[in-house]
C-alpha cells in the first residue's frame, strides 16, 4: 500500500502543480498563451496515446495524427450540421475513432514491428489524401469552418479560458483512465506483448486482439484529441494532420519517455517550450528545435523523466551505501 | 501511352529502389530504417547544383563531387545520430534521425535559399520509341541506376572492403574479434547508402526541382519500395520501388488520378495481407 | 553521470527559455509596429523569404521618408511552420503585443480562415493574402479582416473570356491540384468555360505532392480539346509544363497565377513560352510604382521580383496609409480608416478597402514570351 502511494506521489503533485497552473495562468496572460495551453494539452491527448501503443504496447504508429483528424472531423461534422449536440458530437468522436482503429488492428497487426509501423505510415498518407480530397466530409482542401464551441448544460466554452478547461478536465479524466489501465489485467498483458509476444502468445494472450484493443484505446484518444481541437478551433485543415505530425508525436513521447504519462507530459511540454519559447530566433527556431533533438536523445536516450528516475535512483543507492559505510 | 506510362514508372520506380536499397543497406548493417534517407537526396541534388550551376561545371562531373560530398555527409551523420545512440533502444535512434532530418532541411534552406531551383540534365531532349515519346533524362536514369547497381554488387561482393561491410552486417561482435573495425566498417556503410541517395537527387533535380523538403515524399515512396521487397534484401529493395513506381503510373492514369498517391499505400497494405513479409522474405528466423 | 548531468541542465535552460519566452518584451514605445505572419520554415518557406526581402526594402524606404505619424515603423515577423496551427499560434503571438497596430496574414487561404475567428476575438486590423472567394466571403462577414488583393472569382473568369472570345479555344481539358487555392481556380475556370459558351471535355484532378505527371498527360493527350486549363502551384506548374511539352502536347495552355511567376519561368525554362495566364502581379510591371520596386528589388537581392514580395510591399503601405489617415495608432481607429481607402494606388493595382473582400482593383492577363512574362491585357473589376 505504501509503495503504491509512493509511486503515485509524482502523478498527484504534478497534477496538483497543473491545476494550480492552469488556474493561475489565464488570469495574467494573453490569449496567446491560453492557446498554446489548449493546443499543448491537445498534443498531450494524442502523445498519450502513442503511450498507450509504444510505451504500454510496444507498437511504433505514425498514423496518430490521421486518427485526431478523423475524431475531429466527426465532431465538425456533427456540430455544424446540428445533428446533434457537443456530447454527442464527443462521444461519436471518441467512439467512431477507436471503432475504427480496432477495425484497421485486426488487419494491421497481423504484420509486426516494422511492417506495422510502415504499414500505419501508408495509413497517415490515405487518411491525409481522403482528408485533402473527401469533400463532403472534410470540406476539400479549403477544411471546414465556423464550428460552434463546446456547449453542455447551459455552459458554453466560448472564451479562450473556458477552452481551456474543458480540454483539462478532459486530459484529466483520460490521464486517470490510463493509469487505471497501467494497473489493469489488460495493462499488463500489453505490457507482456510489448516485453515479449512470443512468450505473450504462449502463456495465452490473444495478441491480436489484445494488440487491437491497444490501437482502440489510443484512437479513442485522439478521437477526444480531434474533438477538443475542433471545438478549441473552429477551423479544421488537412493542413494539421499531417505524417509530420504523427512524427512530432513520437519525438515528443521519446524526449519526455515512454514509461509513463508523466514523461508524455514533460514531452509535450518540452517541444512545445522548443517550438513556442525559442520563435524570436526567427527562421533558426525550427534548426534549433532539430538539434535540441538529437542532442536530447544521446544525452537522455531514455527521455527526460526516464533518465532522471535512473539518475535518481542511482543518486539514492550512492547515498544509501555511504549510509552504510559510515555506520 | 501503355509504353509511355512503363518507362517514366520504370525510371521513376528506379529511383524508388535505389533510396530504397540506401536504406536498406544501412538496415542490414545496424538494424535501423534511416528516417533521413529522403534529405539524403535533397541533400545531393543540392551539391550537384552547386557545382553543375555555381560553379559552372559539367553535370557528369557534378554528380561525382556530390557523391563525394554525400560521402562525407554519410559519416558525419553516421557520427552524430547515429553512434553516440548505437547501444540506445532503436526508437531512440529513429528520433534522433527525425531530428537530424529536421536539421538537413532546415540547413540546406539556409545554405541555399527556400526558392526552388534546376540544374542541367544529363542529356537534354527526348526520343520518340514505339509512338512513346521519351525524355533522355529518364533513360539516363535507368542508365546511371543500373551501373549503380552492378557497381554496389561488385563492391559488397568482389572486394575486400565489400567483405568487411558484409561481416559486420551479419555480426558486429563477431567482426571485432576477428579485427574489424566496426566504426570505419559502419562509417563505410553509411557513406555507401548516402552516396547512392545522393546520385538520385542530382538525377533526379531537373525534373522535379530541387528545393528543402523534396525528400519528404520520395523518402516515403521509398518506405514503400523496401516493405514490398521485403526489409533487408537489396534486390527485393530493387523491385519493390519498381512496383511502386509502375503502381504510380498506371493507376494514376487508369484508376484514379486523385487518389494517385493514395493508391500506392493502398496496393501496399493489401500486398502486406497476403505477404506479410514481401516479396524476398527475410532468411533469418524470429528471435524469440 | 556526466552526460546525464548535462542533459538535466539542458532542459532545465529550455523551461527558462519559456518563462523568458513568456514575459512580453516590450521594446520602446517610439516606433509604430506592424506584425507579419508567414512561412519561414517548412513546405512554402519560399514564400517567407520574398517576404523578409520585401519588407526589408520597404521599412527602409518608409522609414527614410519620414515615417508614419512622425515615427519609424517595424515590422514583426513570426513563422507560421506552413500549418494553420502555427498561423494562428503565431498570430496570437502578435495579437497579444499591444504596441501592433494590424497584423498582416499569411498568401494561404487556409491560414486566412483559421485566423478569421482569432482576429474577430481580438480586434485588431488584419490583411489576407489569400485569394480564395471563400475567403472573400469570411472576410466580408467580419469586421476586422480585409483581403487585400483582387479575388480569383474575378480573375479567372476574364482569363476564360480571353480564352473562348479572343483566342478561340472552344474546349478544354482541365488539369489542377486539389490543394486550395488551385482546386477554387479549377472550378471557377469551369464556370467561367460555361459561361462564356465553351465545354469542358474532362476534369483531373491530382494531389500535392504528385510530382510526375505522365499519368495526367496521357490522359489529356486522349481527348481531342482545344486547349488545357492547368491550376497548381508553382513548381508543380514547372514540371507540368516541362512534362508536357516533351509529351509533344502543342495545345495553347491557359494557367493560373504559378504560369506567369518568375520562379515557375526559371525552373521550366524554354517549356513554358507562350503559355498565358492570369495573374496580379508580373516583375516587368505595367504599373509605375511597381515597375520601379520591381528594379530596386532586383538589384538588391539579384533575383526577379515575385508577387509575395509586390504583395508584401502593398500591404505595409496601405496599412500605413491607414495609420497615418487615422492619425492614431489606436486599433480601432486604424480600422476605421482603413474602411475610407477607396482609392489606394499600390505597386500591383489600385485597392478599394471598403470592399472588406476582393479590395484589388485589377488582374493581368499574361503570356510567356521568350522567358519574360508579357502583359497581353489589363483587367479591371467592373
Amino acid at each position: 500500500m505504501l509503495a503504491r502511494k509512493k509511486r503515485n506521489t509524482p502523478v498527484i503533485v504534478i497534477t496538483a502543480f497543473l491545476i494550480l497552473l492552469i488556474a493561475v495562468v489565464p488570469q495574467f496572460t494573453s490569449t496567446y498563451t491560453v492557446r498554446i495551453l489548449s493546443v499543448a494539452l491537445i498534443n498531450y491527448l494524442c502523445v498519450l496515446s502513442v503511450y498507450v501503443l509504444l510505451g504500454l504496447c510496444g507498437q511504433n504508429s505514425f498514423a496518430q495524427a490521421g486518427f485526431w483528424g478523423i475524431g475531429a472531423y466527426i465532431a465538425g461534422n456533427i456540430l455544424t450540421k446540428t445533428f446533434g449536440g457537443s456530447l454527442t458530437a464527443f462521444v461519436a468522436a471518441v467512439c467512431g475513432t477507436a471503432f475504427l482503429a480496432f477495425i484497421l488492428g485486426f488487419a494491421f497487426f497481423r504484420l509486426r514491428q516494422y511492417y506495422f509501423t510502415f504499414a500505419s505510415i501508408g495509413l497517415m498518407t490515405i487518411l491525409n489524401v481522403l482528408f485533402i480530397n473527401w469533400v463532403d466530409f472534410s470540406g476539400g482542401a479549403l477544411g471546414m469552418k465556423e464550428i460552434p464551441t463546446f456547449q453542455l448544460f447551459g455552459f458554453s466554452a466560448d472564451s479562450e479560458t473556458s477552452k481551456l478547461y474543458v480540454v483539462f478536465a478532459v486530459c484529466l479524466v483520460a490521464t486517470f483512465l490510463i493509469l487505471l489501465l497501467f494497473h489493469s489485467s489488460l495493462g499488463r498483458s500489453f505490457m507482456a506483448i510489448r516485453d515479449n509476444e512470443m512468450a505473450a502468445d504462449s502463456m495465452g494472450i490473444n495478441s491480436l486482439l489484445t494488440k487491437s484493443i491497444a490501437f482502440a484505446i489510443s484512437g479513442a484518444l485522439c478521437g477526444a484529441a480531434g474533438a477538443m481541437w475542433a471545438s478549441v478551433s473552429g477551423y479544421l485543415s488537412y493542413q494539421s494532420f499531417t505524417y509530420n505530425q504523427s512524427t512530432i508525436y513520437l519525438v515528443m513521447i521519446m524526449i519526455g519517455g515512454t514509461g509513463s504519462p508523466i514523461g508524455a507530459l514533460i514531452g509535450t511540454a518540452a517541444i512545445t517550450i522548443l517550438q513556442e519559447g525559442f520563435r524570436s530566433l526567427q527562421d533558426y527556431m525550427q534548426l534549433i528545435y532539430g538539434i535540441g533533438v538529437i542532442i536530447l536523445m544521446i544525452f537522455q536516450p531514455e527521455g527526460i523523466w526516464g533518465g532522471g528516475k535512473i539518475l535518481y535512483e542511482r543518486f539514492r543507492k550512492h547515498r544509501e551505501k555511504s549510509k552504510v559505510s559510515a555506520v | 501511352m501503355f509504353i509511355q506510362l512503363l518507362i517514366s514508372g520504370i525510371a521513376v520506380g528506379v529511383i524508388y529502389g535505389l533510396i530504397a536499397m540506401g536504406m536498406v543497406l544501412i538496415f542490414r548493417t545496424v538494424g535501423i530504417m534511416n528516417f533521413a534517407q529522403g534529405d539524403f537526396l535533397m541533400f545531393g541534388g543540392y551539391f550537384a547544383y552547386t557545382f553543375n550551376q555555381m560553379f559552372g561545371l559539367n553535370i557528369v562531373i557534378s554528380l561525382i563531387l556530390a557523391a563525394l560530398c554525400m560521402g562525407v555527409i554519410g559519416v558525419i551523420f553516421m557520427r552524430t545520430s547515429y553512434w553516440a545512440l548505437r547501444k540506445a533502444q532503436a526508437k531512440a535512434i529513429i528520433v534522433s534521425a527525425m531530428g537530424a532530418s529536421i536539421v538537413l532541411r532546415e540547413g540546406a534552406r539556409h545554405i541555399w535559399g527556400a526558392i526552388p531551383l534546376t540544374l542541367d540534365r544529363v542529356k537534354e531532349g527526348s526520343v520518340v520509341l514505339a509512338g512513346a515519346t521519351i525524355q533522355w533524362q529518364y533513360v539516363a536514369i535507368i542508365g546511371i541506376a543500373l551501373l549503380m547497381m552492378l557497381l554496389v554488387y561488385f563492391l559488397l561482393e568482389k572486394t575486400f572492403i565489400g567483405n568487411i561491410m558484409q561481416a559486420t552486417a551479419q555480426d558486429q561482435y563477431m567482426s571485432s574479434l576477428v579485427g574489424i573495425p566496426v566504426v570505419v566498417s559502419i562509417g563505410l556503410t553509411f557513406a555507401l547508402s548516402a552516396v547512392i541517395t545522393g546520385i538520385c537527387g542530382g538525377l533526379l533535380a531537373p525534373i522535379f526541382f530541387l528545393n528543402n523538403t523534396m525528400g519528404t515524399m520520395a523518402g516515403s515512396k521509398a518506405f514503400a519500395a523496401i516493405v514490398i521487397g521485403g526489409f533487408g534484401s537489396v534486390p527485393g529493395a530493387i523491385i519493390g520501388g519498381l512496383i511502386v513506381g509502375l503502381v504510380e503510373q498506371f493507376g494514376g492514369a487508369y484508376i484514379s488520378s486523385t487518389y494517385q498517391l493514395a493508391l500506392i499505400y493502398i496496393v501496399l497494405i493489401v500486398f502486406l495481407m497476403f505477404r506479410p513479409k514481401g516479396l524476398f522474405q527475410e532468411k533469418i528466423q524470429e528471435k524469440a | 553521470m556526466n552526460k546525464k548531468m548535462a542533459g538535466m541542465i539542458l532542459s532545465m535552460l529550455m523551461v527558462t527559455g519559456t518563462v523568458m519566452g513568456a514575459v512580453p518584451t516590450s521594446a520602446a514605445g517610439d516606433t509604430i509596429k506592424i506584425g507579419l505572419t508567414v512561412p519561414l520554415s517548412g513546405d512554402r518557406a519560399s514564400e517567407g523569404s520574398y517576404a523578409t526581402n520585401a519588407l526589408e526594402l520597404v521599412v527602409e524606404e518608409i522609414n527614410s521618408a519620414g515615417g508614419v505619424l512622425g515615427k519609424d515603423i517595424e515590422v514583426v515577423v513570426q513563422d507560421t511552420t506552413g500549418t494553420d496551427v502555427g498561423a494562428t499560434n503565431a498570430y496570437l503571438k502578435l495579437a497579444a503585443d499591444d504596441d501592433i497596430v494590424a497584423i498582416i496574414g499569411s498568401d494561404n487561404s487556409n491560414d486566412n480562415i483559421a485566423i478569421a475567428a482569432s482576429a474577430e476575438a481580438s480586434q485588431i486590423l488584419t490583411t489576407t493574402q489569400g485569394s480564395s472567394p471563400t475567403l472573400q466571403e469570411t472576410c466580408e462577414a467580419g469586421e476586422w479582416l480585409f483581403q487585400l488583393r483582387a479575388c480569383d472569382s474575378t480573375l479567372c473568369a476574364a482569363l476564360m473570356d480571353y480564352a473562348v472570345n479572343e483566342m478561340g479555344s472552344k474546349s478544354f481539358t482541365i488539369i489542377h491540384d486539389t490543394e486550395t487555392a488551385s482546386a477554387d481556380q479549377a472550378r471557377l475556370f469551369q464556370e467561367g468555360i460555361e459561361a462564356n459558351g465553351g465545354t469542358v471535355d474532362e476534369v483531373i484532378p491530382f494531389t500535392n505532392g504528385t510530382k510526375d505527371f505522365t499519368a495526367q498527360l496521357s490522359q489529356a493527350m486522349q481527348s481531342d480539346s482545344d486547349a488545357l486549363v492547368v491550376a497548381c502551384l508553382q513548381t508543380e506548374a514547372a514540371i507540368l509544363i516541362q512534362q508536357a511539352k516533351a509529351l509533344g502536347i502543342e495545345k495553347p495552355i491557359y494557367g493560373s497565377n504559378a504560369f506567369g511567376d518568375p520562379v515557375t519561368v526559371d525552373l521550366a525554362g524554354e517549356s513554358i513560352n507562350d503559355a498565358y495566364s492570369i495573374t496580379a502581379w508580373v516583375p516587368d510591371s505595367p504599373n509605375e510604382m511597381g515597375a520601379e520596386f520591381s528594379k530596386k528589388y532586383e538589384e538588391t537581392y539579384d533575383e526577379a521580383c515575385a508577387k509575395a514580395a509586390a504583395q508584401i510591399r502593398d500591404h505595409i503601405y496601405v496599412i500605413c496609409e491607414a495609420i497615418e489617415t487615422a492619425g492614431s495608432t489606436d486599433r480601432t481607429e486604424v480600422r476605421d480608416a482603413m474602411l475610407t481607402l477607396t482609392n489606394y494606388e499600390g505597386a500591383i493595382t489600385t485597392y478599394d478597402c471598403s470592399l472588406k473582400g476582393n479590395c484589388g482593383k485589377g488582374g493581368l492577363i499574361v503570356q510567356v514570351k521568350d522567358l519574360i512574362p508579357t502583359v497581353v491585357e489589363e483587367i479591371t473589376t467592373k
